[in-house]
C-alpha cells in the first residue's frame, strides 16, 4: 500500500528571504492623480511622461476588469503601494550596494552568475534598479544596457520617447493602463546593427516590500542583423497580503535580427502577476520566447509576437507549473501580419495539489500574411484529482494561403513509466519528479544550463509530497 | 423594430474579448407568430405524443438563455417520439422542413429511447428561396437516450443566403448509451448549438460535422460535450470547405468533469479555405478537472498539403480541379450517411453546383 509522503511546506528559503524595511521611501497606498503626480516628481520625469502617466490613469479608471480569466477579486489596487524606493541609488559595483540588499541577491546567485556567464546585469529591488553593470567589451561594441530612468533622462531620451508603450499602449487592457500610470524601474537595451552578443544580459526583479506593486518597464531594441539573448528572473518573499506585479516588456526586433527572451518566473504565492510582454518583428527577424512560470498566486501572462515583416518568425516555448493555491493562466499570442511569416508554439502545463493551469493562445493570420505557417502544440499533465487544467486555443485565419496546424493533449502520468523507473531503485516521488522534469524538458533544453538546473530544482520542490 | 442585441452560443470558458469568439451576437426578433410546419415519415414502431415541459426542461442545449427566451415565445407545443425498450428500428424517422414559405418557423422535438432500443432520426432543414427579406427558422432537438440504447441524429441543413437558422441540440445519456450526431451544413446564416451530457457510465457520443459555405454564408457553431460519468467517450470530427466571402466560427469544447475517471475525448477539425475573402475562426477547448482522462484535439486549417498537391499535379490535374476533388470528397462522406435517397440526392445537389451524382 502506498503511503503519503508528508512534507510540511516546500522549502523556498532561497526565495523567501525577507529583508527588514528600513530607510526605504514609500509613496502612500492607492491610485489617485495626486499619487501619480507625486510619483512622477519623485522620478524626475520629463513633462511628457508626467502627462502620459496621468492619461494612463484616466484610461485605467475607464477600463473594465478582465472578465474571462482567473479571479483577481483578492487584489485591491487601492491597498497597493505603487512606489517603494530602496535606501540606495543605483550602483555599478556590488560592494557599494547596501549589505542587506546585496546579501539577498547573493543568495539568489545573481553576482555569481554575472561573473560566470553574463555580459551584463540589472538588479531591481522593489521599485528601483539598485545595480546595473555591463562588461566593457560589450559596451565597446556599442551595446547600451542601462536602467529605464537613465535612458529616459539621458542621451537615449528620444529613442525611449519614440518607443515607450507604443507596442503595448495603455488602452490595451486595464493593467497596461495601470503600468503606464505608475511604472518604475526596468531596463533599456539597444543592440546596434550587426552586433552579435554571444553572452546573455540579465535583469532580475526582486520585490521585498509587503503590499507593494512592482511595475518595471523593459524596452529592448535589437537593430538589423543583430543578436541578443536576454534573461529575466523574478522572485519575492511570501507575505499574507497581496502583492502586484504589472510589468511591461516591449521588444523591437529589426530585419534579420534575433532576440531570445528567457524568463524563469518564481514570484511568491501571494503575488498577482499581471504582466504584459510584446515583440514586433521586422523582415526576416526572429523572436524566441522561453518562459517558465512557477510562482505567483494568480498569473495572466501571454507574451505576444507581432510578425510585421516578410519572413518574420516567432517561437514560444513555455512551461507552467501550478501548485496549491495557484491559478496560472499563461500562453501566447501571435499575429501574422506579413507574407511568409511562421510561428511555432510548444508548451507544457502541469497541475498539482489543487493548482489550476490554463493554456490560452491566440493565433491570428491576417489576409496579407500569404504563405504563413503556424504550428501549435500544447500538452497538459494532471498529477492528481483535485487540480485543474484547461486548454483554450483560438485561431483566426483570414487567408487561404496559410498552413495552420494545431494539436493538444491532456492526461495523467503513465503508471507504467512510474513502475519502470521505480524498478530501477527510485522512490515513487522521485520517479514522478523525473517524469515531470522530462515533460518540461522543452523549456529546460532551451535555457542556459544554470537556469535549467534552477527550473528542475523548482519542479523537484513542487513535486515533494505528490504521492497519496 | 427591435434593436436589442442578444448573445448566444457562449463558449463555456471565455477568452480574450478582442477575438470576438466568446459568443455570437444578433439583434433580437419577434417570433411570437411562428408557424410549425414540417412533414414526417414515422416508422410504425415509433410512438408520437406531446411532451410536457417537465420531460425536457432539464436537458441542456447550448444556444443559451437569450435564445431560449425568444424560442419559447415561438413554440408552445413539443412533439415527442418514443421508441420502446428493446425495439431496434432499422428505418429512419424522417422530418423535413421547407423554410422558404414563412417568415418565422419554429419547432421543438423530444426523442426518447427505451433500454436497448435503436433509433435513427433524419432531419432535413431546407429552403427553396425566400426573397430579399429573408426568413428566420428555429429548431430544437432534445434526446433522452436510455440504457444501452443507440441513437443517430442526422441533420442536413441546406439554406439560401437570406435564411437565418437557429438549431439547438441537447442530449442526455444513460449508461452505455451510444449517440451519433451528423450535421451537414450547406449555405445559410446558421447558429448551431449542440450539447451532449454524458451522464451515463460508459456512454459515448460521436459528432461528425461537415460544412460547405459559399457566397455570404455564415456558420456559428458551439459543440459541447460534458463528461460527467466514468469511462465516457466522445469524438468530434469537423470537416469544412469555405468559399466566396463566407465566415465560420467553430467552438468545440470537451469538458472532463471531476468524477469522469477513465473518460476519453478527441476533437479534430480540418478546414479547406478556397478564397482569400473567407474568415475561419476556431476555438477547440479542453477543460479538465479529472486526473484519469485522455483528451486531445487537432486542427488543420488553410490550403492543401503540398505533398498531396504535388502528387495529384503529377497525375495531370490542375490545382483548381484538385481542390474541387478534395472538397467534394470531404463532403461526399457525409452524404453517404444520409439514410434516405431523396434527402441524400438533394444534399448532393446543394454543394455540387446543382449536379446530381451517384453515391
Amino acid at each position: 500500500m502506498r503511503e503519503k509522503t508528508i512534507v510540511s511546506d516546500i522549502d523556498r528559503n532561497i526565495y523567501n528571504i525577507k529583508d527588514e524595511e528600513k530607510d526605504n521611501y514609500k509613496i502612500e497606498e492607492g491610485l489617485t492623480p495626486e499619487i501619480v503626480e507625486h510619483l512622477s516628481r519623485e522620478k524626475h520625469d520629463p513633462e511628457w511622461m508626467k502627462d502620459f502617466r496621468l492619461k494612463s490613469l484616466d484610461i485605467y479608471n475607464k477600463t473594465e476588469m478582465p472578465d474571462w480569466g482567473p479571479s483577481i477579486e483578492g487584489l485591491n489596487v487601492d491597498e497597493i503601494v505603487t512606489y517603494v524606493r530602496p535606501n540606495t541609488d543605483m550602483k555599478a559595483d556590488w560592494n557599494e550596494v547596501p549589505d542587506d540588499i546585496k546579501n539577498t541577491f547573493d543568495r539568489l546567485g545573481i553576482p555569481q552568475a554575472e561573473k560566470d556567464s553574463l555580459a551584463g546585469v540589472g538588479a531591481q529591488y522593489d521599485s528601483e534598479v539598485v545595480y546595473h553593470n555591463v562588461r566593457k567589451e560589450v559596451e565597446e561594441q556599442g551595446v547600451i544596457y542601462t536602467d529605464m530612468e537613465s535612458a529616459l533622462n539621458g542621451e537615449y531620451a528620444d529613442m525611449v520617447k519614440e518607443h515607450f508603450m507604443k507596442l503595448v499602449p495603455p488602452t490595451d487592457h486595464k493593467f497596461a493602463a495601470l503600468h503606464g500610470a505608475v511604472w518604475s524601474g526596468g531596463s533599456f537595451v539597444y543592440v546596434p546593427k550587426g552586433v552579435h552578443l554571444e553572452i546573455p544580459l540579465q535583469s532580475y526583479f526582486r520585490l521585498n516590500a509587503p503590499g507593494a506593486g512592482q511595475f518595471e518597464h523593459t524596452l529592448i531594441i535589437v537593430e538589423d542583423d543583430a543578436y541578443l539573448h536576454f534573461i529575466e528572473g523574478c522572485s519575492a518573499p511570501k507575505y499574507n497580503v497581496a502583492n502586484l506585479h504589472a510589468g511591461c516588456v516591449e521588444l523591437y526586433v529589426g530585419k534579420n535580427a534575433t532576440l531570445r527572451y528567457s524568463t524563469i518566473e518564481n514570484w511568491s504565492k501571494n503575488m498577482y502577476n499581471l504582466n504584459t510582454k510584446r515583440a514586433k518583428v521586422e523582415e526576416g527577424g526572429k523572436i524566441e520566447w522561453v518562459s517558465g512560470s512557477f510562482g505567483s498566486h494568480v498569473s495572466y501572462l501571454y507574451p505576444m509576437s507581432v510578425l510585421n515583416g516578410k519572413g518574420a518568425r516567432a517561437e514560444f516555448t513555455g512551461v507552467t507549473f501550478a501548485g496549491e493555491g495557484q491559478n496560472l493562466d499563461t500562453g501566447t499570442k501571435v499575429v501574422h501580419n506579413a507574407p511568409d511569416t511562421s510561428s511555432y508554439i510548444n508548451t507544457r502545463s502541469i497541475s498539482k495539489d489543487g493548482g489550476i493551469s490554463t493554456f490560452r493562445s491566440a493565433v491570428v493570420v491576417n489576409k496579407n500574411a500569404k504563405n504563413s505557417k503556424v504550428a501549435v502544440s500544447c500538452e497538459s499533465l494532471m498529477v492528481d484529482n483535485i487540480s485543474r487544467s484547461d486548454t483554450i486555443p483560438a485561431m483566426d485565419i483570414r487567408t487561404q494561403y496559410a498552413d495552420v496546424g494545431h494539436e493538444a493533449k491532456i492526461g495523467k502520468i503513465n503508471d507504467d513509466e512510474i513502475f519502470y523507473i521505480m524498478s530501477r531503485g527510485l522512490s515513487e516521488e522521485e520517479a514522478k519528479a523525473m517524469i515531470v522534469s522530462g515533460f518540461a524538458d522543452n523549456v529546460g533544453k532551451e535555457l542556459p544550463v544554470e537556469y535549467a538546473v534552477e527550473m528542475n530544482n523548482l519542479i523537484r520542490l513542487e513535486m515533494k509530497g505528490s504521492i497519496g | 423594430m427591435s434593436t436589442k442585441e442578444i448573445t448566444l452560443n457562449h463558449i463555456p470558458s471565455p477568452t480574450w474579448r478582442w477575438l470576438k469568439m466568446n459568443h455570437g451576437k444578433i439583434t433580437a426578433f419577434d417570433a411570437s407568430g411562428a408557424t410549425h410546419d414540417y412533414t414526417e415519415k414515422i416508422p410504425s414502431s415509433i410512438d408520437k405524443t406531446k411532451a410536457d415541459k417537465a420531460e425536457y426542461d432539464n436537458i441542456k442545449a447550448s444556444l443559451g438563455a437569450d435564445f431560449d427566451e425568444i424560442f419559447n415565445e415561438a413554440v408552445t407545443e413539443t412533439s415527442k417520439y418514443v421508441i420502446k425498450p428493446g425495439v431496434k428500428e432499422s428505418l429512419p424517422l424522417v422530418l423535413r422542413f421547407n423554410y422558404g414559405e414563412h417568415a418565422v418557423n419554429a419547432n421543438r422535438f423530444v426523442f426518447e429511447t427505451g433500454e436497448n432500443a435503436e433509433l435513427t432520426v433524419l432531419m432535413d432543414f431546407a429552403s427553396g428561396g425566400c426573397g430579399d427579406e429573408g426568413n428566420v427558422s428555429m429548431a430544437k432537438t432534445l434526446v433522452k437516450a436510455g440504457k444501452n440504447s443507440k441513437v443517430s441524429i442526422i441533420q442536413v441543413t441546406r439554406l439560401g443566403e437570406n435564411n437565418r437558422f437557429f438549431n439547438d441540440i441537447g442530449i442526455e445519456t444513460d449508461d452505455n448509451a451510444e449517440i451519433k450526431i451528423m450535421n451537414l451544413f450547406v449555405g445559410g446564416d446558421v447558429y448551431q448549438g449542440c450539447r451532449v451530457t454524458l451522464s451515463g457510465e460508459a456512454s459515448k457520443v460521436e459528432k461528425n460535422i461537415g460544412y460547405f459555405l459559399n457566397g455570404n454564408d455564415k456558420l456559428d457553431m458551439n459543440y459541447i460535450v460534458d463528461h460527467i460519468a466514468p469511462n465516457t467517450e466522445c469524438n468530434i470530427d469537423a470537416q469544412g470547405v469555405l468559399q466566396g466571402t463566407s465566415e465560420k466560427v467553430f467552438r468545440g469544447t470537451i469538458d472532463f468533469k471531476n468524477g469522469c475517471a477513465g473518460a476519453v475525448g478527441g476533437e479534430i477539425e480540418n478546414v479547406l479555405m478556397r478564397s482569400d475573402d473567407v474568415i475561419c475562426r476556431s476555438i477547440p477547448v479542453i477543460l479538465c478537472s479529472e486526473e484519469d482522462v485522455a483528451g486531445n484535439h487537432g486542427a488543420s486549417i488553410g490550403k492543401l498539403d503540398e505533398d498531396l498537391l504535388f502528387y495529384m499535379s503529377s497525375r495531370g490535374l490542375k490545382e483548381d480541379d484538385i481542390y474541387d476533388i478534395i472538397s467534394d470528397a470531404r463532403l461526399r462522406g457525409f452524404c453517404r450517411q444520409i439514410p434516405d435517397d431523396e434527402v441524400r440526392r438533394d444534399a448532393r445537389k446543394s454543394f455540387n453546383g446543382g449536379i446530381e451524382t451517384d453515391e
